[in-house]
């Protein structure tokens, strides 16, 4: 579904990403973990299209098509969706329009406001969320936990193809990191073609979703890949431990 | 509730405000001097709704009065006087100023008595190259204490415009909390981004911004924000 060929990244001097690959195969969950400064969300916004991101050099294809001319909203539209680490309230939309125009900028012959309502009530009845969110202004207010199910709220509106769970753990409580799991669980089971490219520090969170593959990253590339138990082993030798137990191996 | 309109044709200079009001205040290519005293304990809201306007507005609060405006103005050169002259009054004062020409706009907000509290923002959005300019001075006399003034101003630029704020406080007594703020610029790039990624063009995105914005975070009743609504529908095509 995706792959990333020999992406390079650099800010000034610095290398971020080095030569970095991966293939992500339809159906997939991938996890990339790793200390911090690694490159891991430089890694989601490049492939999300930032525009501060742009330099890079490699290829980025999607179902088959380079997509690295494509806009942020492009990419967006041909299925990528990128939970953020730390999304942003904004002042002034509402969560209903903002989704309702995001759903018609895909589709806007086969959009039908009565189905809209119906499937963002019981989005938010499975996240636990309050239904008088819909109408307040997209994340101003919400709690960090709120944020991230809003961002999985967006998911099962918008029903992607392909999902960047950037730290989504991160500001979640431990019922509200159920709660988040079971809803992509779910949506990845209704949806079984869609890939997760999950980006996480700790394996808490991939006891409620299961990886098919783990990646341990370092200085801009992978390093090491196994499958959960890799995750289990970063757990408890840390980073620099567990990239000692055996000769290095890249994955591409 | 007491409930006034004004218009272009209406004759009003002075308005006393002597039970709870409600005013919508419609005024185009029009310059009017308005004094409107709100008096003790009263509550006024205001709607306005200006274009090409060079409108001269005084309120004047008494003790305890509490006032909400929400001004929607395009091409303004008003000057809004607020002149707080009781003990317990408050002012909440929102204005969006869209900027298709030039605009000088101008508030005083004069706090005469202690235990009195303003809190004005202004959105601007300068769709021209000419000038939108947004003056507020807030006055603290030095007899007036545990006063709370707040100024917060925004200007987005669409297309290199001329733009300034000048944000004054002039504080004459330190048993007070004043605080302001100016912004010029353009929309923020995370915004977009955040926007972009969940497929939304840039022409819908600005749309959507451009509306929030002067919208602004006012908690506007059903039938009030649907009149906002058709106000920048009408001006702005938003």
């Amino acid at each position: 579904m995706l792959k990333l060929d020999k992406i390079n990244f650099k800010i000034e001097d610095r290398k971020i990403l080095d030569d970095f690959s991966l293939d992500v195969e339809d159906g997939k969950i991938h996890v990339i973990m790793g200390p911090n400064g690694v490159g891991k969300s430089t890694l989601s916004n490049i492939i999300m299209g930032n525009d501060n991101y742009k330099d890079y050099t490699g290829t980025i294809t999607f179902n088959g098509e380079k997509i690295d001319g494509l806009s942020v909203d492009e990419r967006s539209r041909k299925g990528i969706f990128l939970a953020m680490q730390n999304p942003i309230a904004i002042e002034g939309i509402t969560n209903s329009e903002f989704l309702r125009n995001a759903l018609t900028s895909r589709d806007s012959k086969n959009f039908s406001l009565f189905n809209f309502i119906k499937d963002v009530e019981k989005s938010v009845d499975d996240l636990k969320m309050d239904r008088s969110m819909i109408h307040k202004n997209i994340n101003q207010g919400a709690s960090g936990g709120e944020r991230k199910k809003n961002e999985v709220l967006q998911i099962k509106i918008l029903k992607p193809s392909f999902i960047i769970l950037d730290e989504l753990d991160s500001g979640l409580d431990v019922d509200s990191l159920k709660i988040v799991c079971q809803n992509i669980v779910e949506y990845k089971e209704q949806n079984p073609n869609t890939s997760i490219l999950m980006i996480t520090h700790y394996p808490r969170i991939l006891k409620y979703i299961h990886p098919d593959y783990v990646h341990m990253m370092k200085d801009g590339k992978i390093v090491k890949t196994g499958d959960y138990s890799l995750a289990l082993q970063i757990e408890k030798y840390g980073y620099s431990d567990t990239n000692d137990i055996n000769e290095e191996e890249n994955y591409e | 509730m007491n409930k006034l309109l004004v218009g272009n044709k209406d004759k009003i200079d002075d308005v006393i405000i002597t039970e709870d009001t409600e005013i919508e205040i419609n005024l185009s290519d029009i310059d009017k001097d308005i004094d409107i005293c709100i008096m003790d304990g009263m509550c006024l809201k205001v709607l306005e709704f200006d274009n090409n306007t060079q409108n001269n507005i005084r309120y004047i609060l008494k003790d305890n009065a509490t006032v909400i405006v929400n001004k929607f103005t395009v091409d303004s050169n008003d000057k809004v006087n607020i002149v707080i002259d009781g003990e317990g009054a408050t002012i909440n004062f929102y204005t969006a100023l869209v900027n298709k020409n030039s605009s000088n706009y101008t508030q005083n907000i004069n706090h005469n008595k202690s235990y009195t509290s303003s809190n004005v923002i202004n959105h601007g959005i300068n769709f021209s190259q000419d000038e939108l300019k947004i003056l507020v001075n807030g006055k603290i006399d030095e007899n007036s204490k545990e006063v709370e003034c707040s100024q917060d101003n925004k200007i987005i630029d669409m297309n290199g415009g001329k733009n300034s704020i000048e944000p004054n406080l002039l504080v004459d007594n330190n048993l007070i909390n004043a605080n302001h703020s100016a912004y010029i610029g353009k929309f923020d790039r995370d915004t977009i981004f955040y926007l972009k990624s969940r497929g939304l063009d840039e022409e819908t995105i600005n749309k959507l911004l451009v509306r929030g914005f002067l919208m602004g975070t006012n908690n506007l009743d059903e039938e009030s924000f649907e009149r906002v609504e058709q106000f920048l529908t009408n001006y702005i095509n938003v």
